[in-house]
């Protein structure tokens, strides 16, 4: 440790979550007290984070062309692919294409409330979201862009009372790909 | 956690100048997008990405890699993190060289940081107490506002010292909250999030005793 900054070390254990037990306190406190050591922290963590998740494109990018090249192979049919058209309720996530994975609320939720949280995975930085509600027969009811990991909904202005709901995440990625998280249901009790 | 990389250990342990000259120039193979990475997002436009880029690459070379010397001596974190870290301050060091010390945006950062923080805190306004303030001026509201401020930035000493750090990040540095689990070393977001709804209804409850149950100035 320093006595004016944390070393670079100590910097990018935080920025990863490597810290030992033993440096763990002393390097937060210093963290919480010192804003230039925790610009270099968070700096780093999205460094590290971007660096990630272009690796795991760049894998599902190729599992995608090897998942297209056998799928397409003994059908060769645009027909067989999912209509641009698809109602939410067979909207699948698509093969091959990021999943986008979701958090809140879990599959199959019963909630009560005024208000729903929904919160999902980051995929990066300058990835936009969009989260989109349907009914439970797939009738799209509302969406809202973001570019935040979490959205509050409304529930008295936005669903039809009570009842089972469909929901999912898009996100369109920085470098124009898409991800998109499987559809999940949720149920509001009144 | 890793070894140190072997271009790394071939440039520090190089036999001769020639080894070392060789050494560099793969060292710089697989760590120059790293470093012109980082130079470009510490500035704008491509001369000064670049100048910023060749300033790194003078101050790593520096007695005999003393900087990259560092790495081996402590050797516990991920090398090409340690090498983002190290190259963002010595591009930091280059702004403060060519330009000096920036102004600080400290006070209104932190105000701007408070403000939000009053917002997650104080969610529920009562919209009677709100007229009424409005209606006694902004005098009134500018005290008000003092009070408040003073109010919390006293529950936010009370709080630990883990969860004002959480607070700190959340709400002043605005960082993702993937990048705070990882810092925090939780697992998952969704805790990050139940630490901050914690926290806040701790700053929530502690702001009620000492009288302040609205977020209206």
């Amino acid at each position: 440790m320093t006595t004016s900054h944390l070393e670079p070390g100590a910097v990018a254990r935080a920025a990863t979550g490597d810290l030992t037990d033993a440096e763990r306190n002393e390097v937060l406190a210093h963290l919480e007290a010192c804003a230039s050591c925790r610009d270099d922290v968070t700096y780093a963590a999205a460094f590290e984070r971007r660096a990630r998740n272009r690796r795991v494109l760049t894998v599902s990018s190729l599992i995608a062309a090897a998942v297209a090249v056998v799928a397409l192979l003994p059908f060769g049919s645009p027909s067989s692919l999912p209509s641009p058209d698809s109602t939410m309720a067979v909207r699948s996530g698509g093969e091959g294409v990021p999943q986008v994975a979701v958090y809140e609320p879990v599959s199959g939720a019963e909630l009560t409330g005024d208000t729903l949280l929904f919160v999902w995975a980051d995929m990066g930085e300058h990835t936009q979201y969009r989260l989109w509600l349907s009914t439970a027969g797939g009738a799209p009811l509302w969406d809202q862009a973001s570019s935040d990991t979490v959205a509050y909904v409304d529930v008295r202005s936005v669903l039809d009372g009570g009842g089972t709901y469909l929901w999912f995440v898009d996100a369109l990625l920085a470098d124009g790909g898409t991800a998109q998280s499987k559809v999940r249901s949720l149920t509001v009790r009144e | 956690m890793a070894p140190p990389p072997k271009e790394l250990g071939r440039l520090l342990d190089a036999p001769s100048d020639l080894e070392r000259q060789r050494a560099w120039a793969r060292f710089l193979e697989r760590h120059s997008k790293l470093i012109l990475k980082v130079a470009h997002e510490t500035t704008q436009g491509y001369d000064g990405a670049m100048d910023r880029y060749t300033y790194v690459l003078e101050r790593l070379r520096q007695d005999d890699f003393h900087r990259l010397r560092q790495f081996t001596a402590d050797g516990r974190a991920r090398f090409t993190t340690w090498l983002v870290v190290v190259v963002r301050r010595l591009c930091l060091d280059h702004v403060r060289h060519v330009y000096g010390r920036p102004r600080s945006a400290n006070a209104s950062d932190e105000q701007e940081a408070r403000k939000k923080l009053v917002d997650f805190v104080m969610e529920e306004i009562d919209p009677e107490r709100t007229v009424n303030h409005r209606e006694n001026g902004k005098t009134d509201s500018a005290v008000r506002r003092k009070e408040l401020f003073a109010c919390l930035h006293e529950a936010l000493r009370a709080l630990p010292a883990d969860q004002r750090l959480t607070l700190k990040l959340r709400f002043e540095d605005e960082a993702p909250v993937s990048d705070i689990a990882k810092v925090l070393d939780v697992p998952t977001v969704f805790h990050v999030y139940r630490r901050v709804n914690k926290t806040l209804e701790r700053l929530r409850q502690d702001l009620e005793q000492r009288g302040v149950d609205s977020a209206a100035p």
